[in-house]
Order: C-alpha cells, then structure tokens, then sequence
C-alpha cells in the first residue's frame, strides 16, 4: 500500500473519530446546559467541553467567556477553530477524497453525504432547529460511513490504517474528556470528586456512551471511580483507553504480519507497555494521581503517533512549500 | 413532450423533419410522446442528484462542479457505427505510425508527406523523445476522437487528442446512472455496451509493458486532486485495478521506477500518466515541476518502464499538422481515409493566408496550441473588434493559427426548462490501442447547453448525454409496453 495513501487513510479515520466526539461532547454539554437551568449557565457548563477539545486556548483569544452562544459557535462552524465539527468533516473528506480509489465507493459516497449535510447548517438553522439536530445528522452520517467500511471493506492494510487513526484518536480523547472535567471543576480530591453534582458525572460520561449502556455498566450511583473503570479500564466498553488501545495493537500486529511495514518498529510494544500499565490498576487512582495518570496517556498517544508515522509514513514529503505549488501546477495539466 | 420541438433549420439528430423521427430514434420518440415532462423532470433531477452524491465533479474556476447530464441519450444507428469503429481504428493506427516515424527514420519527412519546419515547430513535438523507442513502439494507448456532423449529415474528425485525452470515465459513469432512472429506456434497443471501456484501457496498457515483462504492475500518474480531471483519475484506476500515483509517490534508483509503500519501495512497470510532457521529469523538462519524478526520462530510455501515452505524441494532434492526417493515412497505411475531415486552412501558407484574412467573418479560427474551446474565434458570430484582434495575431504568428470551415454542428433534443429544445452536440469516441485499436462504442456525447453556442466544452458550460451505438439486430417497433412501464415508474 502506498504510504501516502497510508497516511491519508489514517487521518480521514482520525478527523472522522474528532467529529464525533466534538458531536457528543456538544451534544451533553447542551443538554447538561439545560438542566442546570439558565441563570447559572456559563463557564462551569461549557468550559469543559472547549478543555476537553484542546483548543481553550484558542477559544480565549477570540471570546470573553463560555456560553452557549460562543461555545456553540466555537465547536461547530467557527472558521477560527481547526478542530470544529465542520472542520473535522472537511478535512476528513479532503484526505478521503485524495484517496478514493483506496475506498468502496458506497464509502466514499457516505463520507461525502456528511460533508455536504454539514455544509448545509448554518448559524440561522442551527438556532431554529437546534444543536440536537445538528448532533443526530452528524452521528447518522457518520454511522453510514462506518456501516460501510464495515459492510464493503477488505480487511486488508488500508482497513487497519483507518483502524489505527480511529481508535487512537479515540483513546487519546478519552484520557482528555475526563481530565478536562476534572481540572475545570476544580476537584483534585477524592473527597472534592464527591461534590461533583451527579448530572455533571453523567455528562462526562455519556459524550462517551448512550444512557442504557451506562446503567447497564455501572447500575446504581455513578461515582468517579466507577466512570474512571468505565472510560478508562474497561476492556468490553467501545469508548475506553483500554479497548481503543487493543484495537490500535491488533491492526498493528495485523499489519506486521501483512508485511505492510518495512522500516523499524511499528509502535505496537509501545501500546503494549500501556495497556499492561491500565491492567494494574486497581482501584483506579484519585486525585492528583488520576490528573498524572491522563496526561500521561494523552502523551503516550502522541508518542505511539509519531512512531506509527515514522515506520508507516516515511515516504518523500515534499519541502513545506511544495504542497502550495504542487496545487497551481496540477490545476494547469491539460486534460483534453 | 416533442409538440413545440423544432428540428427545422440545422440536422437533427433525432428527428430529419418536424414531427418525424428516424428508424434509429423511433421507439425511444414513442415512449417518451406522452410521457408528462414533469415524470421526466423528475429522473433528469435524480441522475443530477446521483452524480453529487458522488462526488463526481470537475473543478473550474476554483470550485468543483457537477457535469450536467441530459437523460434523453443520443443513438447511433448499427451501420453509421460501423462506419465510425473502422474509420477511428484507422486513424489511430496511422497516428500511431505517424509518431514512430517523427522520433526514428522520418520518412514521412524525406518523401514529402509532412514538412520538417511543420514537425519542428510543433508545439507538442519534444526532441528529447528522439532517444526513445517505446516498447513495441507503441505510443498512443489512448486516444479520443472528436467527431462533428454538419447540415450534409456526414460525420468529419474535428481534431484528434492523442496525449491525455478525459472523459473516458463519463462514458462508463453515464450509462451506470442511466439504467439506475431510466431503465425502461433500454428496453429492446440492443445497445452495445461500456462498462468493460476501463478493462479495454488496461489490456491496452498491459500490452504495452516492457519486453519480457508478463504481468506488469501498472499506475496511474496524477496531479492530484487539484486537477480538474481527478474524478477521472481516481475511477480509472480504481476500475482498472491499477495504484494511483503521485509524484513524490515514486522514486529512481538505478534506472528503475519504483512506488513507495508502507513496507518500502516497489518496482512499477508501466505509468499511465495525466499530466504534460513537460512536468514528467524536472531533470530533463521543467525545473520547477513538483509533479513529475526526478529521473523518469532515464528509466523511459532504459527501457525499464513504458510512460503512457509516451512523451512527445503531442506532435501527431497539432492542429497545423490535421490538415495533413488523411495523407499520413495513405502514405502509412496505404488505405482511403474512411472519416471525412472538417475543411482547414494553414495561414502558413501564402495562399491560405489571404483566404482567412479575406473570409474571417465566416471561418473559425483557432490556436494551434489552444484547447477546451479557449484561443478560438468563431466568425459568423464575432464581432469586428473581434475580428481585427484575431487577424492581427494570425498575421503575427502564422504557424500558431488554422482556420476552418464553420461547421453547422448538429443538435439533438436536451431536456431544458421543462421541455426539449434543440441544442448542438459533437461525440468524443476513445480509441485504446495496444495489440490492435479497439474503439469504446459510443464515446462521450457533449452538449452546448447555451442556445445557440457551438461550444461544448465542459469548462464553457458544456453538458453530456449517454450515447448508445446499437449493435446490427434492430429493435422491433412497438412503443407501448414501453409507455406503459415508464408511467408506471413516474406514478
């Protein structure tokens, strides 16, 4: 497989993971935003969700605070956030589309389908038809995508790259969502945990799963050792560290198998070491214990990234200014 | 549907009066009579929304695109198709000759059938191809025919494309749409089919592998997705089983091209490429090209891989050196051309230079270098401004100009508004060669969708229709069962 094609296969899946947890961290958040009713709404509601995103710093250079308004607008449409929902399907496209020939057309076909559903909201419907609707295109479509790669795909090397960028991405977030709740809500305790409200508990934990699966995870009271097992530790559950991180492993195991690497290690017994860390666990750690343990999973991720690139994506990246002529020039090949 | 159609005033394609279709035209002309325009609307939005759905753009003018697509399909009869396949085999053939004796012994030169100043001169000629001998001297695998039917009802080549010629995966892509919303159209017309038109494209490509090679591995070079053809691109390949390549997807070592994979690097026999002769190589063309793969020319000397259609073809679709086609025809082949050719005039020569000066008001003229409908006066419907600029820059640069015989072209019914209204139309057919020319039946039918403009080019709001070239046994004449099933679908 075409290391290029490699490369755009693994972030078409890893842009494709970002909408949807910006989709579902939205989607909590508003309903969280709701129940708390509207004297109280503000930062304490959606600063979380802008943390659990990365970007809060970018979003402070261009809004005073976090509301539903400016929030909203930060993690949908803005032109200035890279990482918005529409940016995420855009460039989740463009890598896509660069690609094609490398997907089951019925793929393609789906992935283009959200773009342009996504293209097609605007800030006036948003505010008529709301965020919810927004949030259940977006998930529908991005449930034909992954039907389809289910349904039409080979599981060959350019399934498990799809794979690879996927369930990182994933895995990474997971470890970020809980630590942004943690941090914005100022509980760095045990004992401080416990006065997190039980509706916020919930929010954190369902931008990862649907209500009924929770309950049926974790019956009873949610305490934060339970959605620290759940989002983190729990091999059975689709959105924790843990089972992103075997799926990282066995596409990469798979990969080496196919001979789809030539150079170096692939990265695998990085994911090993760290699943085999998770595996320790127990009970799951608190506090400031806990805040260590996140970061280091997100740096981790970011570590087992870069070697993924380095074995797999090794092929002559142009020079930085390449890309920009390589577009004129292309544009200009007659075809007659 | 046909009440207000006028077919009066040029050739129909479908009707040859008012009111009266021809034999090849008649059931279709049945089954759409009573049909309600908006049944008809209706499929004509859906192929529309179909080809969105897939993505299946070209981008001009920085935003991409769909093509527009007419459902009423244009029918070539059994006998005027025959006529085409042969009359298009032979020109390819001869084409292809015609190349291999401009880059080895020119002899075509030496007997006087081509002049050395015209080859020379020529925009697409490239000296550096002299070096080269490609495999089985095989240099044009795919080549697209541009044919025009003027008020006489003859079919004549307007221009020959033999470097990279698009449109090939409209053909396929076309008909596929077409027995999706329209399929009680097929019915009993026994039309020839395309689908296998990639397939063809591939053998033709095998066949042209360097010597000893049995199962070559085949690519496609593009420019990428910033290209107005990539759409194109990415479904050849993907059609043909074949890796789509960029540039800084392949690497030379040691005289031998090779794709880079996540488990290293992979020799690769034959490239298919899309982009131009000068943007190959930067080591022995343009410098800046960030396309193309240093080194490639070295390989293509070595012998190691074929570049497809091979470097310098340009030469053989020269609009100076049309003119000149039906002798190379003879002088290779020693055959009669089989297609007539559109009258063409060499402001190069003295003669024919005070013919288009004197008659600018009734020729087209054309850049030799010009393409997708660009560079081009028309005169009958050009202002005298126009004119006076036209004559200015031909009298500047003689050998950059021809000016041809206004040709009537031909309409067909397009589905506009709500009713059908006449609209000209040429045919792109595409010509594969590898052991023998074998020509894809029909070809890529375009439309001028602008009311009375001759240009059909996609870039100039040109459109599309699918085009069936039936097969010798002829449809038998009943309408009904047909009427009857397209209700049915449009209640």
């Amino acid at each position: 497989m075409l290391a290029r094609v490699a490369e755009s296969l693994y972030w078409t899946a890893r842009n494709l993971e970002r909408a949807e947890n910006v989709g579902r961290m939205l989607e909590v958040t508003h309903a969280l935003a709701l129940d708390s009713g509207a004297d109280q709404v503000g930062a304490e509601v959606w600063e979380p969700a802008i943390e659990a995103t990365g970007d809060m710093q970018l979003f402070r250079e261009h809004h005073l605070r976090a509301d539903e308004r400016s929030a909203v607008w930060f993690l949908t449409f803005s032109d200035l956030n890279p990482n918005s929902l529409r940016a995420c399907v855009s460039r989740a496209r463009e890598n896509a589309r660069g690609v094609r020939d490398a997907l089951p057309p019925d793929v393609w076909e789906a992935l283009n389908a959200l773009d342009q559903t996504v293209a097609r909201w605007t800030a006036s419907r948003l505010a008529q038809d709301g965020v919810f609707q927004l949030c259940l295109d977006v998930r529908r479509g991005l449930r034909l995508v992954e039907g389809s790669v289910d349904a039409e795909m080979m599981r060959d090397a350019a399934w498990h790259f799809l794979n690879l960028g996927r369930f990182l991405e994933r895995a990474s977030t997971a470890a970020r969502l809980l630590e942004a709740r943690w941090r914005v809500s100022g509980v760095m305790s045990l004992e401080g945990a416990r006065e997190v409200p039980p509706a916020e508990w919930r929010a954190l934990v369902g931008a990862a799963v649907t209500p009924s699966t929770l309950m049926a995870a974790s019956p009873g009271e949610l305490t934060p050792d339970a959605a620290v097992r759940l989002l983190v530790m729990d091999e059975r559950f689709p959105r924790s560290v843990t089972y992103a991180l075997q799926r990282v492993e066995d596409s990469l195991l798979e990969l080496e198998a196919c001979g789809a690497s030539g150079r170096g290690a692939t990265g695998r017994d990085m994911v090993a070491e760290v699943r085999h860390m998770l595996t320790q666990l127990d009970p799951p750690p608190s506090g400031a214990a806990l805040t260590e343990l996140l970061d280091g999973l997100q740096k981790q991720c970011n570590l087992i990234g870069a070697q993924i690139a380095a074995c797999f994506f090794d092929y002559p990246h142009d020079d930085p200014t390449g890309h920009d002529r390589q577009r004129p020039q292309a544009a200009r090949q007659a075809q007659n | 549907m046909f009440s207000a159609y006028d077919a009066s005033g040029f050739y129909d394609e479908m009707f040859h009066a008012t009111g009266r279709p021809r034999a090849h035209y008649a059931r279709l002309h049945r089954g759409l009579r009573d049909l309600a325009p908006s049944v008809f609307a209706g499929k004509a939005n859906r192929i529309q929304d179909l080809y969105r759905a897939q993505g299946i753009t070209f981008a001009h003018s920085g935003a991409e695109h769909t093509f527009p697509f007419d459902l009423l399909p244009r029918v070539i009869p059994p006998d005027e198709w025959a006529h085409l396949d042969a009359g298009l085999r032979q020109r390819v053939r001869a084409l292809d000759m015609f190349a291999a004796d401009v880059y080895g012994a020119q002899a075509c030169v030496r007997d006087g059938i081509v002049s050395a100043g015209l080859i020379s001169t020529s925009g697409g000629y490239r000296r550096e191809a002299h070096a080269v001998r490609p495999p089985r001297d095989r240099w044009i695998q795919l080549a697209g025919i541009d044919l025009v039917r003027g008020d006489d009802g003859v079919w004549r080549v307007l221009e020959d494309n033999a470097r990279t010629p698009s449109g090939l995966s409209y053909v396929v892509q076309n008909r596929a749409f077409m027995r999706r919303i329209f399929s009680e159209a097929f019915d009993r017309h026994n039309i020839q089919p395309v689908d296998h038109a990639p397939q063809m494209l591939r053998e033709a490509l095998a066949a042209s592998a360097p010597e000893g090679v049995d199962n070559p591995r085949i690519g496609l070079l593009t420019p990428g997705p910033y290209n107005a053809a990539y759409y194109e691109h990415a479904f050849l390949a993907q059609q043909m089983g074949v890796v789509l390549v960029e540039g800084h997807d392949l690497v030379v070592r040691n005289r031998r091209v090779y794709v880079v994979t996540t488990a290293g690097r992979m020799p690769i026999d034959v490239l298919y490429r899309r982009i131009d002769d000068d943007y190959v190589d930067p080591v022995t063309f343009r410098g800046d090209s960030v396309l193309g793969v240093p080194g490639l020319m070295e390989c293509v000397r070595a012998g190691t891989v074929a570049l497809c259609n091979a470097v310098g073809v340009g030469v053989v679709d020269d609009k100076s050196i049309y003119c000149d086609v039906p002798d190379i025809i003879r002088y290779f082949l020693d055959e009669e051309p089989i297609l007539a050719q559109v009258p063409t005039y060499r402001p190069d020569r003295a003669a024919d230079m005070e013919l288009v000066l004197d008659r600018m008001d009734s020729l087209v003229v054309k850049a030799v270098d010009g393409a997708g409908g660009y560079g081009m006066l028309i005169g009958p419907a050009s202002t005298a401004a126009e004119r006076d600029d036209f004559a200015r820059r031909v009298r500047q640069n003689p050998r950059g100009y021809i000016a041809q015989e206004t040709i009537a072209l031909s309409r067909a019914p397009v589905f506009l508004d709500g009713r059908f209204q006449p609209r000209h139309v040429d045919l792109r057919p595409f010509v594969m060669y590898g052991d023998e020319p074998k020509v894809v039946p029909g070809g890529l039918t375009r439309v001028a969708l602008k009311e009375g403009s001759l240009v059909v080019n996609s870039s100039q709001g040109g459109g599309s229709k699918d085009t069936w070239a039936l097969a010798p046994a002829q449809v038998t004449p009943s309408g009904a069962a047909f009427t009857a099933s397209m209700t049915r679908a449009g209640a």
